[in-house]
């Protein structure tokens, strides 16, 4: 136990937990707006997120950027980093329609049981890890350097690097965007109204099958967008990474409360700020302990998780 | 009559199946060639160092039968250096009638697991790179060519003490990176261990160790563990303006071109050590042949891999192709290599002790000295 880490570089670890969270946080949306409409954990959901990172090195490498180690300068970074972001997202949120379509939507209208699209959604999982494993040799992949990293603000012990502010801003645009997406558009409405109750929603004359892909389709874009935010603050994928991250992010939709989107965001800015702290006191091997002891007190108390409550009685 | 058939038949199976359990000489049955293999990663991230290695192998079984009477095969196990997979895959090498013998594993956690199913089926077993100290003096079928790390630890203490004052030392959980790291810790006194941690291997996130390291005030890191992890490790500590000066040590798990590709000029400078001799100085006539075979640069070990191989070699030239009498040849005989002698002691270990400096000038692993 090492509590002066803790307060010695106490702003440090807060900010890059934020980032950290923030990260997760579009991950987590994916799991969390998923459940929200068909009651089914998408395990394969870390998988979109990992080819979101692929497709953000694929662009690198169509662009023959991709063993640069100097950064690129801002206007052409701003070009680039757009090009990779759009792309990667455009990626996920295909390869997640595409999943619906190929693990889920039979096995949903034949009307299968839950267990069915869980074993399929892991299945899925399996198989896109694996084929990617054998593409890339599993090996390690390093992503260029996009984006300068010297600080640019100095705040106590907290070094601000641009990458870090634009993984910052980056998502908070999303979330704006996503919150308007749900509360005030036609798909929004059929989202909550499928979420709520499928039989009368269908009964309003919702296309429930319309809603649940492009419920996928929101999922898989912003999972591909945090992809590329991944990729300019961490500099490096690989097959499996989408477990990495998927699991986390998962683990931050049930702690706020899944199927609730505030929870999600709740709940990954609170794991990111967990697992910095916890990792600087304890040791970084003892996060993922602390992570879901957390997780399990948190559940024993409250369920539903942090924000459960609130989508309880919205959906009575 | 149908029902004294089928008994007939059926203990007539079970008289075959018994024999063939129970026949001693079960693997002198060998139809083919006898085959040495190798075990390591030749696919996965670590798979640079295995396929190294394993180009080592393949080509002193190649030179040996350019002359050889008993021709011999070079096969290979691919573990992707996972102590999860390799105890299945050793257990096939024990149940081919063919195997003479392992050069392998490549790292210490697949070779831990691997040893007790190849003392199980008697197969004779010589590590070129698996150094972890608890691997020898455990079953007389192990040995191998490399010193261990209670050699490789104090040294690269000593470099680290060398280099800087307060030095950090962060490990990886494996038997690997935890045994280096323990050893490299044993060797520092209290004012220079500036802190500890340890991470989990396959992480990218760093930010919390350098953190700590920066909070530590060290001017030296220490890591144990493998070039993936090392990799991102030493990019985070140079991004960060209070360690970016910080000196970083580590052992010969990092020590590898991928290490170089993976970190780019943040790998400038690592001061890295390993018992592995550099081909191109030791053996320069074997550093030729295998660039004009393989048509690549040798990595660390691949030498040792070579001599591993050739010690088998040697020992079916003296008349052995049982596995039994292989292991004795083994423990009992000295046999020189290219570039170095081999003996092993009763534990396992290589009775000829060596280790090196390395470090990383221009994007290139240079020899600094020896130990």
């Amino acid at each position: 136990m090492d509590f002066s880490v803790l307060t010695s570089e106490f702003v440090s670890l807060t900010f890059d937990g934020i980032v950290v969270g923030a990260i997760y946080a579009l991950v987590a949306l994916g799991y969390t707006l998923v459940y929200g409409v068909l009651r089914l954990i998408n395990f394969a959901h870390s998988e979109i997120f990992m080819i979101g990172t692929m497709t953000c090195y694929g662009v690198t490498l169509l662009l023959n950027i991709a063993a640069d180690t100097d950064p690129l300068s801002p206007q052409v970074f701003i070009i680039v980093f757009t090009l990779i972001i759009v792309t990667a997202a455009v990626a996920s949120g295909l390869a997640a329609v595409t999943l619906e379509f190929v693990a889920y939507r039979r096995l949903r209208v034949m009307r299968a049981s839950r267990l069915s699209s869980l074993i399929s959604a892991i299945g899925a999982s399996f198989f896109l890890t694996e084929l990617f494993r054998l593409l890339t040799d599993s090996k390690n992949i390093a992503f260029p350097r996009l984006i300068d990293k010297e600080p640019v603000l100095v705040i106590s012990s907290a070094y601000i690097t641009l990458d870090k502010i634009l993984v910052l801003l980056g998502a908070s645009v999303l979330f704006i965007v996503l919150n308007r997406l749900i509360n005030h558009t036609k798909l929004g409405l059929g989202i909550r109204a499928v979420s709520q109750d499928e039989n009368t929603a269908v009964l309003m004359g919702v296309n429930v099958n319309r809603v649940v892909s492009m419920t996928f389709l929101v999922g898989g874009v912003l999972a591909g967008a945090g992809s590329a935010f991944y990729m300019a603050f961490y500099e490096t994928t690989k097959a499996n990474v989408g477990f990495l991250v998927g699991v986390s992010a998962f683990t931050a939709a049930v702690l706020g409360g899944i199927g609730n989107v505030k929870g999600a965001l709740v709940g990954s800015f609170a794991l990111g700020l967990i697992q910095q702290y916890s990792s600087a006191v304890l040791g970084y091997n003892w996060r993922d302990v602390v992570t879901f002891i957390i997780l399990v007190l948190v559940l024993l108390v409250k369920p539903t998780g942090l924000l459960g409550e609130a989508l309880q009685r919205a959906r009575v | 009559m149908k029902k004294k058939l089928l008994a007939l038949a059926t203990s007539t199976v079970m008289m075959v199946g018994a024999t063939v359990a129970l026949s001693p000489a079960a693997f002198a049955a060998c139809a083919g060639n006898f085959k040495i293999y190798f075990q390591g990663a030749l696919t996965g991230p670590y798979a640079e160092t295995g396929i190294n290695e394993n180009n080592g192998v393949i080509l002193a079984i190649k030179d040996y039968n350019k002359t050889a009477t008993v021709k011999l095969e070079a096969a290979a196990i691919d573990t992707e250096a996972s102590g999860a997979k390799s105890p299945a895959l050793a257990k096939k090498v024990v149940d081919d009638e063919c195997a003479l013998g392992v050069v392998g594993g490549m790292y210490s956690g697949e070779t831990i697991n691997a040893v007790p199913v190849y003392e199980g089926g008697g197969v004779p077993v010589i590590s070129p790179s698996a150094t972890n100290p608890g691997l020898t003096n455990k079953s007389p079928i192990f040995h191998r060519v490399v010193a261990n790390d209670l050699v490789q630890g104090p040294v690269l203490a000593t470099i680290a003490k060398r280099v800087g004052k307060k030095i950090f030392v962060v490990d990886d959980a494996t038997p690997y990176g935890k045994g280096l790291a323990k050893i490299v810790k044993l060797n520092l006194t209290k004012s220079q261990l500036a802190g500890t941690d340890a991470v989990t291997e396959g992480t990218t996130n760093f930010s919390s160790v350098v953190s700590k390291v920066k909070s530590s005030k060290a001017t030296v890191v220490f890591y144990g563990g493998y070039y993936p992890e090392a990799s991102i490790f030493i990019k985070a500590l140079r991004d960060n303006p209070a360690t970016k000066n910080i000196k970083f040590v580590a052992g010969d798990g990092v020590l590898d071109g991928e290490y170089l590709k993976l970190a780019g000029k943040n790998a400038e400078g690592s001061y890295l050590t390993a018992p592995g001799l550099p081909m191109q100085t030791s053996a320069p006539k074997l550093y030729a042949a295998y660039k004009k075979e393989f048509n690549r640069e040798p990595g660390l070990y691949t030498l040792e891999a070579y001599n591993a191989a050739y010690f088998f070699t040697q020992a079916v030239k003296a008349g052995n192709t049982t596995r039994a009498s292989i292991n004795k040849y083994i423990d009992d005989t000295v046999v020189k290599g290219q570039g170095m002698t081999m003996s092993f002691g009763p534990s396992g270990d290589s009775e000829t002790i060596v280790m090196n400096e390395y470090t990383v000038k221009k994007g290139k692993i240079v020899w600094v000295r020896k130990y």
